[in-house]
């Protein structure tokens, strides 16, 4: 770990391919060392992606049934299944140097884990590591299964990342029915919601994962910005 | 290259062109298993009549150019499936790069370029980490941290950052800005095994109040200011009530009254029960009293839900809840979640007084010192006598940040005459 400083922006919500355009050109922009360290937290309008790894098959509803329900089915760059995207998930986009982890995607993987494990404990929530099977889980009482809170994915160009992680918060878990969610047949997800017994406020878990990024990071958090016009905000980081 | 969780590029281990492509895209290979192999000694196309060079040979020819300087040197020939996090191992290995030739024209963007010029900064002087040696802003800012303070005479401001964004840069919530403080690195010296020495690692929920005071201790400028106060009152309603309580099997202690007297003085000192989120003080309505149990597992911070609006009888009651199920592991997080300021009693053995950490995003933790019979002056019928009483003293830490003095010590005191008055519903 490095100290390097790192930025949070926090763009509200938006859909999934303007996020993708925003993405790639803060990726490219990291790659050329213009910008530093960057973790985009957001939401997105229902949507499925698929992983470059990921299986059709793993997508149950028909197009049709999806289309109806106006959510989108997208194949992207990142490793991983089929995942959902909704409203009431909290979505992380990580633009950041491997450096920072001696170019060890694993190390990187885990430091995204251990960012939401860190976030989920004010709430009261366990998150957990199972080896083998990156992504967050959460023992829950009265099962011996655990469950999965958070999914995570990456893409890595150049030794710079895109894509990241998924926490659901109030997601709306019926739509996970329409998928094999990452691959995994039989896993259930959660949501902090589902375990506290109380909505929580998207805001909230953001600034929970705010304050947990510069212990996990060894950086400096340079800024963390909402950014609430989204209209003005692709403009805004694509423009210099 | 695709992984379960993970997409990614390799970078060419060296320069040249593809050989044989030995897997199809798509396929799923064993670790190890060759992929490709690259001709290394292959120069880009040239000029149509030139010959080609010499077929690709197993070492690097003499006087050919090094390899790209990023690539890892995993192997001369081919690339093989690898764990990811073994190439990046191996990464490590690769000796740094020769400083640019003089001559040389580095790469590098604009921002780069208008850095060096503001800093009148020799670019060749850096030795860049970026994609080909290049230099970048981090290289940069690194090589600033390091020169600029032997450079710039005493007291010269820190240089000014280009932010991500244009426009102004708004002040961090967090102190240790780049450039408005750096924070010293310090490395412990490595542990050498002693006979009988015992090495614990860290639980769970210890990493997690190590993280949390060290998060703590950085953000919230502290300051602490004790009462003294008379508790003889208090010690006189405990006899009264004792009795009542132990029927039902809840011994009656001072805490609850301390409890009750700060959510009396919340209400006219707002300002302590709060939090501080983006730059922005909330004042919260709700009075949420985190109080600290000692567990063995570590110690846990339970919160008694309006705990202004209960009785000192119901404080008791939900305290002694919160201890039992906090012992025998029952807490549920609704129990864990949603402080808005905190009190630790530290009990018997809490000597005079200590100086707390603030329990975050709280702005204020007050600590109850023993209860100790001590000589005072006390004022009988406008006569001044020294007596025997309970005294306590009760500190109050407050983030400075957000609470000033006036704010903090008025607090205290106003919860010292709630204490004193001994006036409390039960």
């Amino acid at each position: 770990m490095t100290a390097d400083p790192f930025t949070i922006l926090r763009l509200g919500r938006v859909p999934y391919g303007e996020a993708l355009d925003l993405q790639e050109a803060l990726l490219e922009r990291r790659q050329r060392g213009e910008i530093e360290d960057t973790l985009l937290l957001l939401e997105h309008p229902a949507v499925l992606t698929l992983g470059r790894g990921g299986d059709e098959a793993n997508v149950l509803a028909d197009r049709a049934q999806l289309s109806a329900l106006g959510i989108e089915v997208r194949r992207v760059g990142r490793g991983g299944d089929v995942t959902y995207h909704g409203p009431g998930q909290l979505v992380g986009y990580w633009i950041v140097s491997l450096r920072r982890w001696h170019d060890d995607v694993g190390r990187f993987l885990r430091a995204i884990e251990e960012t939401l494990i860190r976030a989920l404990a004010p709430f009261g929530i366990e998150g957990r590591r199972v080896p083998g099977f990156t992504g967050v889980w959460c023992p829950v009482p009265g099962r011996s299964d655990l469950e999965k809170i958070a999914s995570i994915g990456v893409g890595i160009r150049r030794w710079v990342s895109y894509h990241g992680f998924a926490l659901n918060v109030t997601t709306d878990l019926s739509h996970f029915d329409a998928i094999v969610p990452c691959g995994l047949r039989g896993k259930r997800m959660t949501s902090m919601e589902r375990l506290l017994g109380r909505p929580v406020p998207l805001d909230d878990a953001a600034d929970a994962v705010a304050v947990a990024l510069p212990g996990v990071l060894g950086g400096t958090l340079r800024r963390d910005e909402r950014l609430t016009h989204r209209a003005g905000t692709a403009g805004v980081l694509t423009s210099r | 290259m695709s992984t379960d969780k993970v997409d990614t590029e390799i970078p060419s281990p060296a320069a040249g062109r593809i050989g044989t492509i030995l897997v199809a895209e798509g396929q799923t290979v064993e670790v190890g298993t060759v992929l490709t192999t690259i001709e290394e000694a292959v120069r880009p196309a040239r000029a149509p009549g030139t010959p080609a060079p010499a077929p690709p040979t197993r070492e690097l020819p003499a006087g050919a150019p090094p390899p790209v300087r990023s690539a890892p040197r995993l192997s001369r020939e081919t690339i093989a499936a690898s764990r990811l996090g073994e190439v990046a191992r191996a990464r490590e290995d690769i000796p740094p790069p020769a400083p640019p030739r003089e001559g040389d024209r580095p790469r590098i963007s604009p921002l780069v370029r208008r850095m060096a010029e503001e800093h009148g900064i020799n670019l060749a002087t850096i030795r860049g980490t970026g994609i080909e040696g290049r230099v970048t802003k981090s290289d940069v800012l690194a090589w600033l941290s390091r020169e600029a303070p032997a450079r710039a005479p005493e007291g010269a401001p820190a240089a000014a950052r280009p932010g991500l964004l244009a426009g102004t840069v708004p002040a961090p919530s967090i102190p240790a800005e780049e450039g408005f403080l750096r924070l010293p690195t310090f490395f412990v010296p490595r542990y050498e095994p002693q006979p009988g020495d015992e090495v614990i690692p860290f639980s769970r929920i210890r990493k997690r109040i190590a993280d949390h005071m060290v998060a703590s201790n950085v953000i919230s400028p502290r300051v602490t200011t004790v009462a003294e106060v008379n508790m003889a009152r208090i010690a006189k309603l405990r006899e009264t009530h004792k009795a009542v309580l132990r029927a039902e099997g809840v011994s009656l202690t001072f805490l609850p009254f301390v409890i009750a007297a700060m959510g009396r003085a919340i209400a006219d000192y707002p300002g302590i029960n709060a939090s501080v989120q983006d730059e922005a003080l909330i004042l919260k309505k709700a009075v949420h009293v985190g109080v600290a149990v000692d567990t063995e597992r570590g110690l846990l911070v339970p919160v008694i839900h309006d705990a202004n609006r209960k009785s000192v009888l119901d404080l008791t009651r939900a305290l002694q809840d919160l201890g039992e199920r906090g012992r025998n592991r029952t807490l549920t997080p609704g129990d864990m979640t949603g402080g808005t300021i905190a009190v630790t009693n530290p009990g018997a053995k809490g000597n005079l007084f200590g100086t707390p950490v603030i329990n975050q995003p709280h702005v204020v933790i007050v600590r109850m010192g023993e209860v100790v019979k001590r000589p005072v002056v006390v004022t009988v019928d406008g006569e001044d006598l020294i007596a025997i009483r309970p005294m306590m003293y009760l500190a109050l830490t407050y983030d400075h940040r957000v609470v000033d003095g006036v704010t903090g010590n008025g607090a205290l005191h106003r919860i010292r005459e709630i204490l004193e008055a001994g006036d409390f519903d039960f």
